[in-house]
């Protein structure tokens, strides 16, 4: 009883983080609804594993990403979600690199949300790992099961569709 | 060194890059300002990434919802929660069924015959025995029709998507015009008749009158239906009173509170009343009759076959061939070409009856027989057992049994796939142990009854019609759906003692191939089938009023 009410407590402050975390890996309200209750049934059941040495939030955001990518896994049909190595390292530009900062009117972070929930789901991902979550190109290459490399080339391949992104709202925007 | 490319200098402004390439990339961008400025530009662009990330100013507000309303916590529950809710709710429906039963069926009954309204006591005793009988038999005709669709649907596609395949392999036009061929004669021949039919309906008398002739086969409905006139074709009548008194030349099929057959009828006549009078009657062919009280009196003639079901039979005219009743009391005192078959509780064979072929008589003993000294049997007379059609024959045994419950269980496995694809939420439903289980069962049990009684009530204004339908629908589907989330929990709470990842395929499979057998057990069947129906409906009600409540907070 003491563990169900211990983990109560925890579900109550850490239900919008999971939330926010889902919900940004998913890109969708509604699956980001039923992914945070599973990411907490499964914690539930494993509560008994937890480290009470580690901070809890690391813990439980270790569920969601892999419940999450997962996920994306299975409705993509796919288990290589993330592309062929290859194929997006030959799609980089090889002289200019994407910058964002000239596209966005300054402050306007909406704007550059937009154009990351309007990422595929093969670029989301790691940027939602790398710079939400700011875990290393190492431990993201572990959990989508990839090569560091790969996870670089995906993120700059993400910069690359964001500037385009950005930049269809900027012609838009001046039309 | 030449400049590094976009991916190295990617990896370095995101500290990543590999530490065998870190002191040469370091030297490099400290001395070229082209490749210093491009990780300035990344670090500056993973910093607007990261700020929009961390504020999500546009959903906001769904967020900040989710925040004033999370929702409860559902611990993952095990068989022995399940099994406990399963108890709570049987006692509930049961309990429900005993106060009905003892206490408000029998209070509300006499309370309404006392203040002496004649119809309200039948309305309330039919509302109230159909209660009843939901209770006792739960779902079972519903579920087995729902089955049906549903299997009928499934058959459907498939053969659909043969044919598709079929075609794109190899033109086989034939195959498809084959299948059609009797869905068009079938269009053809409706088309047909429908051309050959006429209609007459009111809200009070309506009428062939004397004289007149009907050359089509005639619908008529109304309060009271009076046939003085003459109809070639068949005719058919639905309402209070139906009276025929003058010629029917083709079938006759009545459905009234009462039906008098007076005229001449010359094809069959089908039907079913409260009470059926044939009087001084000819009837050219077969009479078929179901109601409580059935006469057809010493003026009147069947050419053909009787066969009759009712309270009470009473037959004093010629019948041509056989009789067969099945009724609480027959009294014969006619006179019959062949054999008599009654199955009943008495049977009377008066002063005058006279059998020209064998008395074949189903009933208890041989004191449920009066013979009057005038009532003659040609033939022999015959006490019988039950017959064996009317023994229940034991569907365990039967191969078509077990294919039927083959096809339900892969139906609903596709059905339970496609509802997890449309609705994610609906897989990790489950049946929670104490005050949650209850809850659930009340929701259930309360839901069943809730829609069919609003939707009845709605049904009564004209622009609630086809609500109501649409009402109805649901509830339908709502009852199959509430086994398949029991057999996904009951299939999720095997496979998940298991260490390996939930495949919800297999899960579907495993729970719905138990509920099947579960719901087919002999004697608590039904019961289980009900609970789980309960169950699942409560869950699902309860899960589609919290994503309500969610949206609109």
């Amino acid at each position: 009883m003491a563990r169900h009410t211990a983990f109560e407590i925890l579900y109550r402050d850490y239900y919008h983080r999971v939330f926010g975390l889902c919900r940004r890996l998913l890109g969708s309200y509604e699956l980001a609804e039923d992914a945070t209750q599973e990411t907490f049934m499964r914690a539930y059941k494993n509560f008994g594993k937890f480290d009470v040495e580690q901070p809890f939030w690391q813990w439980i955001a270790s569920i969601a990403n892999n419940y999450c990518i997962d996920l994306l896994r299975k409705r993509s049909r796919s288990a290589a979600l993330f592309g062929d190595e290859t194929a997006e390292y030959d799609a980089l530009p090889s002289e200019d690199l994407p910058v964002l900062t000239e596209m966005v009117v300054a402050e306007d972070a909406s704007q550059v949300h937009a154009a990351i929930e309007s990422l595929a789901d093969k670029y989301r991902v790691p940027v939602v790992l790398a710079y939400f979550q700011q875990e290393s190109y190492s431990t993201i290459a572990e959990r989508l099961d990839t090569s560091t490399n790969h996870v670089g080339v995906l993120l700059l391949r993400a910069r690359q569709h964001l500037k385009t992104a950005l930049g269809r709202d900027a012609s838009e925007a001046t039309r | 060194m030449s400049h590094p490319d976009n991916l190295s200098l990617a990896l370095y402004a995101d500290a990543a890059a590999p530490a065998e390439e870190l002191a040469d990339l370091e030297q490099h961008i400290g001395s070229c300002t082209l490749c210093s400025g491009k990780v300035e530009r990344l670090q500056t662009d993973t910093q607007l990434i990261r700020s929009a990330l961390l504020s999500e100013p546009q959903t906001q507000s769904a967020e900040q919802n989710t925040a004033s309303v999370i929702p409860k916590f559902k611990r993952p529950a095990g068989l022995r929660e399940f099994a406990l809710a399963n108890l709570v709710t049987a006692l509930i429906i049961w309990l429900a069924g005993f106060l009905w039963k003892t206490l408000f069926g029998e209070l509300v009954v006499n309370g309404m015959a006392w203040v002496a309204s004649i119809f309200a006591p039948d309305a309330y005793g039919l509302a109230s025995a159909a209660f009843l009988n939901y209770i006792e038999q739960g779902t079972t005709m519903l579920d087995a029709y729902m089955g049906l669709i549903i299997v009928g649907v499934v058959a459907l596609t498939a053969t659909a998507l043969a044919l598709r395949y079929i075609r794109a392999r190899d033109n086989i036009n034939m195959v498809f015009c084959a299948l059609m061929a009797p869905f068009v004669l079938m269009s053809v021949s409706y088309s047909e008749s429908a051309a050959a039919l006429e209609t007459r309906k009111g809200t009070d008398v309506v009428t062939v009158a004397e004289g007149e002739t009907v050359n089509d086969t005639l619908l008529m409905g109304g309060d009271t239906i009076l046939v003085n006139g003459k109809v070639t074709g068949d005719l058919f009548a639905a309402g209070q009173r139906v009276e025929i008194d003058g010629v029917v030349e083709g079938n006759l099929i009545a459905f009234a509170e009462t039906v008098e057959i007076r005229g001449s009828v010359s094809g069959t006549v089908v039907s079913a009343a409260s009470s059926v009078d044939v009087e001084s009657a000819a009837l050219g062919s077969d009479l078929w009759a179901a109601g409580e009280n059935l006469a057809i009196d010493n003026a009147s003639t069947v050419k053909r076959n009787v066969t009759m079901a009712g309270n009470r039979l009473v037959i004093a005219g010629s019948v041509g061939k056989g009789l067969t009743t099945a009724s609480e009391i027959v009294e014969f005192s006619g006179t019959l070409g062949e054999d008599l078959n009654a199955f009943g509780a008495e049977v009377r064979l008066l002063d005058g009856a006279k059998i020209s072929g064998d008395a074949r008589l189903r009933v208890e003993n041989e004191q449920s027989l009066q013979q009057e000294a005038g009532a003659v049997v040609d033939g022999e007379l015959v006490f019988l057992d039950l017959p064996k059609g009317q023994e229940p024959s034991n569907r365990y045994l039967s191969a078509k049994f077990y294919l039927w419950q083959l096809a339900r269980i892969l139906s609903a496995v596709l059905v339970g796939l496609a509802l997890i694809w449309l609705v994610p939420g609906f897989r990790t439903l489950a049946v929670e142990g104490g005050m949650e289980g209850l809850k659930a069962g009340l929701v259930g049990f309360l839901s069943l009854f809730a829609i069919p009684l609003a939707a009845g009530l709605v049904a009564f204004t004209l622009i609630g019609i086809p609500l109501s339908v649409v009402a109805m629908m649901g509830w339908i589907i709502l009852m199959y759906l509430g086994k398949i989330v029991v057999g996904l929990f009951i299939g999720r709470s095997i496979l998940d003692r298991t260490d390996r990842e939930t495949n919800t395929a297999l899960a579907l499979l495993l729970g719905i191939t138990i509920v099947i057998v579960v719901v087919n057990l002999p004697w608590l069947g039904g019961l289980l089938g009900f609970v789980f129906t309960v169950l699942g409906t409560g869950l699902i009600v309860q899960r589609l009023y919290e994503s309500y409540s969610m949206r609109e907070a």
